[in-house]
């Protein structure tokens, strides 16, 4: 056979579907054809990565149709416009933040690890600039809050993990500026997280303009404060 | 990429039916799911990304961590070992969300190709046929099942490409 045929039958080598005296063929061309060996190659990974689909399901997806589009809910629009509306005070939604606490300190995704056959999911292609500063602030009853500050365009990001919140209530984290003021820049409800909250706060001042950090009760008592610079 | 309500809609547009496979394999219901797709998309909008490349492989990652999450948030609960409708037990920790990951991963990408590849994938692949037997079985010449399966090689690889999933 020519090397054309021969590097079409590739795809049934690998699958599998060669008689013996074919794959004996294939092989022997193999050891010859660099070309073939690079394109085999190529093809080497995907029957395992197949095998993660049971064949059941496999069958049944033979007629299937392509992958419908979906329409996106007006209910997700309207979060979007109205986080859009308060970008200079964002914070993580209520349900557990761990895409966010893979990105504080930056993207930090590991491979996906298919035990069928490893599935790589490169980390995406969103850089995150470094955190300018990290502080660490613990109340007397054992709240802690682990703070990065990222500096954006319009202002500063607090990357916020807070571990140790007693029993249910409203926490949040105030910054201050060189005037004195301060600012809410997140808020929390502990009941929406066991153990440890990650969530993202912002205010509009640059990092290098953030004189004070406090976290607050439900109250408005400082739990833990920090004085910067 | 604005990011705003349009490349939010593009999002959910793109990816939101396949995401929503995915979290409606490990979660008790269709409105855990959407809800868990919607903050994904959420999240990601949030982190403004200023290229779509790898954005399908991200979702994935981020919808993945929502439900690992979750799990590890009921893990203290008594857990109640059920199955879907279509027979799998529901994933109930990390590694097995991984596998229900890589499996929603190519069914997803089977669905990208034509019928016809996906026809000879599943034949040769799947049922075990040899090239003899899809050849009758589908009615086609033996070098067309061969070409068939050689070209649906290299388009689940470019799809897989495409997804941001590396063979
Ligand atoms: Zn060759």
């Amino acid at each position: 056979m020519s090397h054309e045929e021969m590097r079409l039958s590739l795809g049934a080598y690998i699958l599998g579907g060669l008689d013996a005296e074919e794959t004996r063929a294939v092989e022997a061309h193999l050891a010859t054809c660099a070309e073939c060996r690079a394109e085999a190659e190529g093809f080497e990974m995907l029957p395992a990565l197949l095998d993660a689909v049971p064949v059941s399901r496999a069958m049944a997806l033979a007629p299937a149709e392509a992958p419908v589009e979906a329409v996106a809910p007006p209910v997700l629009l309207a979060k979007v416009r109205a986080r859009r509306r308060v970008n200079r005070l964002r914070w993580g939604a209520a349900a557990a933040a761990v895409a966010a606490a893979a990105l504080v300190g930056g993207v930090a995704l590991g491979p996906v690890v298919n035990p069928a056959g490893p599935i790589a999911v490169p980390a995406p292609a969103v850089t995150q600039p470094a955190p300018v500063a990290r502080y660490t602030l613990s109340s007397a009853d054992g709240v802690q809050v682990d703070v990065a500050l990222v500096r954006k365009n319009w202002g500063t990001e607090l990357e916020l993990s807070c571990h140790g919140m007693l029993g249910e209530g409203v926490y949040s984290v105030w910054v201050s500026n060189a005037d004195g003021g301060w600012e809410r820049a997140a808020s929390w409800s502990s009941s929406a997280y066991q153990g440890t909250a990650v969530l993202t706060g912002a205010t509009a001042q640059q990092p290098s303009a953030i004189r004070g950090i406090q976290i607050r009760d439900e109250a408005q008592h400082a739990l833990a404060s920090l004085t910067i610079g | 990429m604005p990011m705003d309500e349009e490349a939010v809609a593009a999002m959910y547009r793109d990816h939101g039916a396949a995401l929503r496979r995915f979290a409606r394999g490990a979660v008790g219901s269709e409105q855990q799911a959407e809800d868990i797709v919607q903050e994904a998309i959420i999240r990601v909008w949030k982190l403004a990304p200023e290229t779509t490349v790898g954005l399908r492989a991200y979702l994935y990652r981020t919808v993945r961590n929502l439900i690992v999450d979750e799990y590890r948030h009921q893990a203290r609960r008594p857990r109640v070992v059920d199955s879907l409708d279509d027979g799998f037990d529901r994933a109930y920790d990390a590694e097995r969300i991984d596998v229900l990951l890589g499996r929603v991963v190519m069914e997803e990408a089977l669905l990208r190709l034509t019928a016809e590849h996906r026809q000879a994938l599943i034949a040769l692949h799947y049922r075990r046929l040899s090239v003899a037997e899809a050849a009758e079985e589908l009615g086609v010449p033996v070098g067309t099942v061969k070409s068939r399966c050689f070209y649906a090689l290299k388009a689940l690889r470019s799809t897989l490409e495409e997804m941001g999933v590396e063979p």
